[in-house]
């Protein structure tokens, strides 16, 4: 790697132009990068150039964790040179615009459209709109098929990939599941497609054949006439169906041992650790919980290492211990064993952002608070056990009230608790479920002797919509319409009789565009399209989001948002990601789903093997997955 | 009981691309590079300890200076070489270490900084451009918007700004000055700007560096 030097850049073309704007806009320190740790490279000595995009601004990119491994990974390889590029914010768009300054690469400061390759992370449905302005932002047309050039290609991974459907007009190609492999396999056909002079169609059919990726002009969607998914069908010799892809074993795959450290504050700025991918659980409604599986754990002495490392090279003062539910890594209290005595004397904070209420013990706690007292965050998720059980939750009020009480104990005063509204089988009873639970996490602390002396309890309820996912055993479910929200929340609000309670809420309107483009099929593209030329972008800021332009989109398109968000879902119906493997089988699924309804729980994968399907995803002579402890 | 510490006071440069990153920015820039560093730091003992680190004449957001000057301090000794080839290794670009040294005079002793203006006209005036500023700097009184507390008020800058040097050339007016600067006393180059604006023309592009900081007696400030 060869890193950043000011005089590289003078007198680049681009900066010139931006000299004049970055005076005038908020945070300009985003738009130059140089930020420590970035890697420029001798264009000359590059045969690959990768615009790796973040659909969102800077402060959010920046702390997302694939974006660091993709890009110290790729950077990693001669002749690839990978770029961050981010979404620019509303004032900095304005003057790029007026001033014609395109879409830029922060290490090179070139415009994204003379690159090869140009991947999307998609996180977040809202993020879609963000997608097309930044290929216009580029000088792009937004529509795969108006882009008959070999490059850039325009591929896209992520969760939301795992239903890209209403993608599927504007980006070339898909990543399914971990795209450390695949997306250096892209990269290398790229140049090999360069190098032969191949046409774009000649590439995308070379592409279907690598395992994981998913390239949806390769197939042609019927509909029946009430709007269902009728067939998905391959064209030539597309694969039927596409699987994602693992990295089986985290230990020896590829970590970055330095970040890029921004100036401006981000919304993640530490370092971050990885303990294990997936997640034992299955809570249903989750479907982070079931698109990542199996579960992989990281050996604590590979942890340690890494955190030694980031902590050198960043000089950052915090690390975070980051998985889906970090208190089942069982190599939990090693770990902390690890790192506690050379973080304590570097004066590096560790913290653990995702513990459950039920294996969150007192000695665990005691580690924690001998770093720092933060406030401390637990997810019941439901406020009555019943419910609870139908989410698969399990988790019970002793396992919550006693975590509060040993929280308590050790010196915290203030509590955060994560609901959802809007679960499937909920009724008005549940939601007064929330409110008594919050009361009885009050009286809880007033009743432990040795609270801290002279502070009032905060407990504060973070509450948002619950939104159907594929390859969740709720796939199948309506969502409330955003009226049921709102009178749900009123309800909450109505069952809360104490000022030491306070409560936070998520959109309804927002979380219902969610829905609708979560299990959306391709016909969406043009409702996204449509959205976007009437102005949306950066839909997941309040201040930007507009329902009234999608609403428009979606009856200009003829479709209704409802049929996508708030019908139920036979098990028969064909799903619009149906061609899509993510491991998990549909029959798992479905039998998960029934099992809801009956309120009866599974085990999480560490207790008993539910057979869920993931396991195939070992590959072959893998004989027992270590999924089962 | 009082622990020893040995106070450093660093002096660094931060120019090009680096210009854009505000104060707020800059000391997470420097803090993080400190620790980066591995040097025998010192924090505050309290609750929260956090890094010592005071920034003696903060700089605003667009200028690029020579002669940044922040003060912390070490639990134990270390050579001021190995120290400014420490520190140098682990600055981003845009920003290099120039000296490594104790503090001599305390920071209220800051009296004055210099400053080296480009202002751009464009169209070949900085002539005439030029022949404005010496009747600006030959005015009895140069009025000024001044950011207060209280708001925005009309203040006379003549007695805290002084004119070093002038030259144009072609668009351009090049020219260094000498503005009060300090704790109670602070006159940034953008006021004094805009006051040229308001009694001449507003420059295009303009490059702000500052080159010096200085106590009263105009003794480089230590």
């Amino acid at each position: 790697m060869i890193f950043i030097s000011a005089e590289i850049l003078a007198g680049v073309g681009l900066e010139d132009k931006l000299a004049l704007v970055l005076e005038k806009v908020e945070k300009p320190s985003r738009y130059i990068g140089g930020e420590l740790n970035s890697v420029v490279k001798e264009p000359a000595d590059v045969r690959l150039r990768f615009a790796l995009c973040f659909p969102d601004l800077y402060e959010i990119g920046m702390s997302h964790l694939g974006m660091k491994i993709l890009y110290s990974l790729l950077n990693e390889r001669t002749g690839v040179w990978c770029e961050r590029v981010f979404a620019p914010a509303a004032d900095m768009e304005d003057e790029m615009r007026g001033q014609n300054i395109p879409l830029y690469g922060l290490e090179s400061l070139e415009p994204v459209g003379d690159f090869d390759i140009i991947g999307f992370s998609l996180q977040y449905e809202l993020s879609y709109t963000t997608l097309l302005n930044m290929l216009d932002l580029a000088g792009l047309p937004v529509k795969s098929s108006e882009r008959p050039g070999l490059t850039p290609l325009v591929i896209a991974g992520g969760p939301c990939a795992c239903n890209p459907e209403p993608l599927a007009d504007f980006v070339d190609a898909f990543v399914l599941g971990e795209g450390e492999e695949t997306t250096v396999q892209l990269a290398d056909l790229v140049v090999q497609a360069k190098d032969a002079g191949w046409s774009k169609a000649e590439l995308l059919s070379k592409a279907a054949k690598i395992d994981g990726v998913y390239i949806p002009s390769l197939y042609d969607v019927s509909y029946r006439e009430d709007g269902r998914v009728a067939a998905i069908t391959p064209k030539d010799d597309a694969p039927a169906v596409v699987h994602k892809r693992i990295v089986a074993d985290l230990d020896s795959t590829f970590f970055p041992d330095r970040f890029v450290v921004p100036f401006t504050q981000i919304v993640h700025d530490r370092s971050i650790l990885e303990v294990q991918r997936g997640c034992v659980r299955g809570c249903r409604f989750c479907q982070a919980g079931f698109i990542y599986r199996p579960i992989r754990e990281k050996a604590p002495e590979t942890l340690n290492r890494d955190a030694q490392n980031l902590s050198a090279s960043s000089g950052y003062d915090e690390i975070s211990l980051t998985s889906l539910s970090t208190s089942d890594y069982t190599g939990l209290e090693d770990l902390l064993g690890l790192m506690l005595p050379w973080t304590k004397k570097e004066q590096i904070n560790i913290s653990l952002p995702s513990l459950r209420l039920d294996n969150c013990s007192e000695g665990l706690l005691r580690q924690i608070a001998e770093v720092r007292k933060s406030g401390l965050t637990f997810a019941p998720e439901a406020g009555t056990q019943r419910l609870r059980d139908v989410i698969n939750k399990n988790l019970s009020e002793e396992d919550i009230l006693g975590a509060c009480r040993a929280a308590f104990a050790g010196g915290y005063s203030a509590v955060k608790l994560y609901f959802m509204m809007g679960l499937p089988t909920e009724t008005m009873e549940d939601i007064e479920g929330i409110a008594d639970l919050a009361q009885k996490v009050v009286d809880t602390y007033y009743q432990t002797p040795d609270k801290p002396k002279g502070k009032g309890v905060q407990v504060t309820l973070s509450v948002s919509c619950f939104v159907p996912k594929p390859f969740t055993p709720f796939e199948f479910e309506p969502m409330d319409t955003a009226n049921q929200l709102q009178e749900k929340q009123k309800h909450l609000l109505a069952s809360i009789r104490n000022r030491k309670i306070s409560v936070k809420y998520h959109d309804s309107g927002t979380s219902v565009l969610e829905a609708a483009l979560a299990r959306g099929d391709r016909r969406l593209s043009a409702v996204v399209e449509a959205a976007w030329k009437a102005g949306s972008r950066l839909d997941g800021w309040g201040e930007h989001f507009l329902i009234k332009r999608w609403e428009d989109a979606f009856a200009q398109c003829g479709l209704e948002p409802a049929f996508y968000a708030n019908r139920r879902r036979e098990y028969d119906e064909v799903a619009p990601w149906a061609h899509l493997d993510f491991g998990v089988s549909r029959g798992f699924l479905i039998a998960e789903h029934k099992r809801a309804f009956a309120a009866d729980t599974t085990p999480s994968c560490y207790e008993r093997c539910s057979a869920c399907g993931a396991a195939k995803l070992w590959g072959e002579g893998r004989v027992s997955p270590p999924c089962r402890k | 009981m009082q622990e020893v510490t040995f106070p450093i006071r660093l002096t660094y440069t931060k120019t090009g691309r680096a210009k854009y990153i505000s104060h707020l920015d800059t000391m997470r820039t420097m803090t993080r590079a400190l620790r980066r560093a591995g040097l025998p730091l010192w924090y505050t003992q309290g609750f929260n300890p956090h890094l010592y680190l005071t920034f003696l004449l903060p700089l605003a957001l667009g200028t690029e200076s020579r002669c940044e000057l922040v003060d912390l301090r070490l639990t134990r000794k270390v050579d001021f070489d190995i120290l400014a080839a420490r520190i140098d290794a682990h600055l981003p670009p845009g920003f290099a270490v120039k000296s490594v040294a104790s503090p001599v005079l305390p920071a209220k002793s800051i009296a004055w900084a210099e400053y080296q203006l480009t202002l751009d006209f464009g169209q070949g005036e900085g002539g005439e451009m030029e022949t404005a500023m010496r009747a600006l700097f030959e005015q009895e009184e140069i009025p000024a918007r001044k950011k207060t507390k209280k708001g925005e008020e009309i203040v006379d800058i003549r007695p805290h700004c002084q004119l070093i040097e002038l030259a144009a050339s072609g668009d351009r007016l090049n020219l260094e000055v000498r503005l009060a600067a300090g704790v109670s006393l602070n006159i940034a180059p953008k006021t004094l700007i805009e006051a040229f604006a308001e009694a001449a023309r507003p420059p295009g592009r303009v490059g702000i560096l500052r080159t010096r900081v200085l106590d009263e007696r105009l003794r480089d400030f230590l």
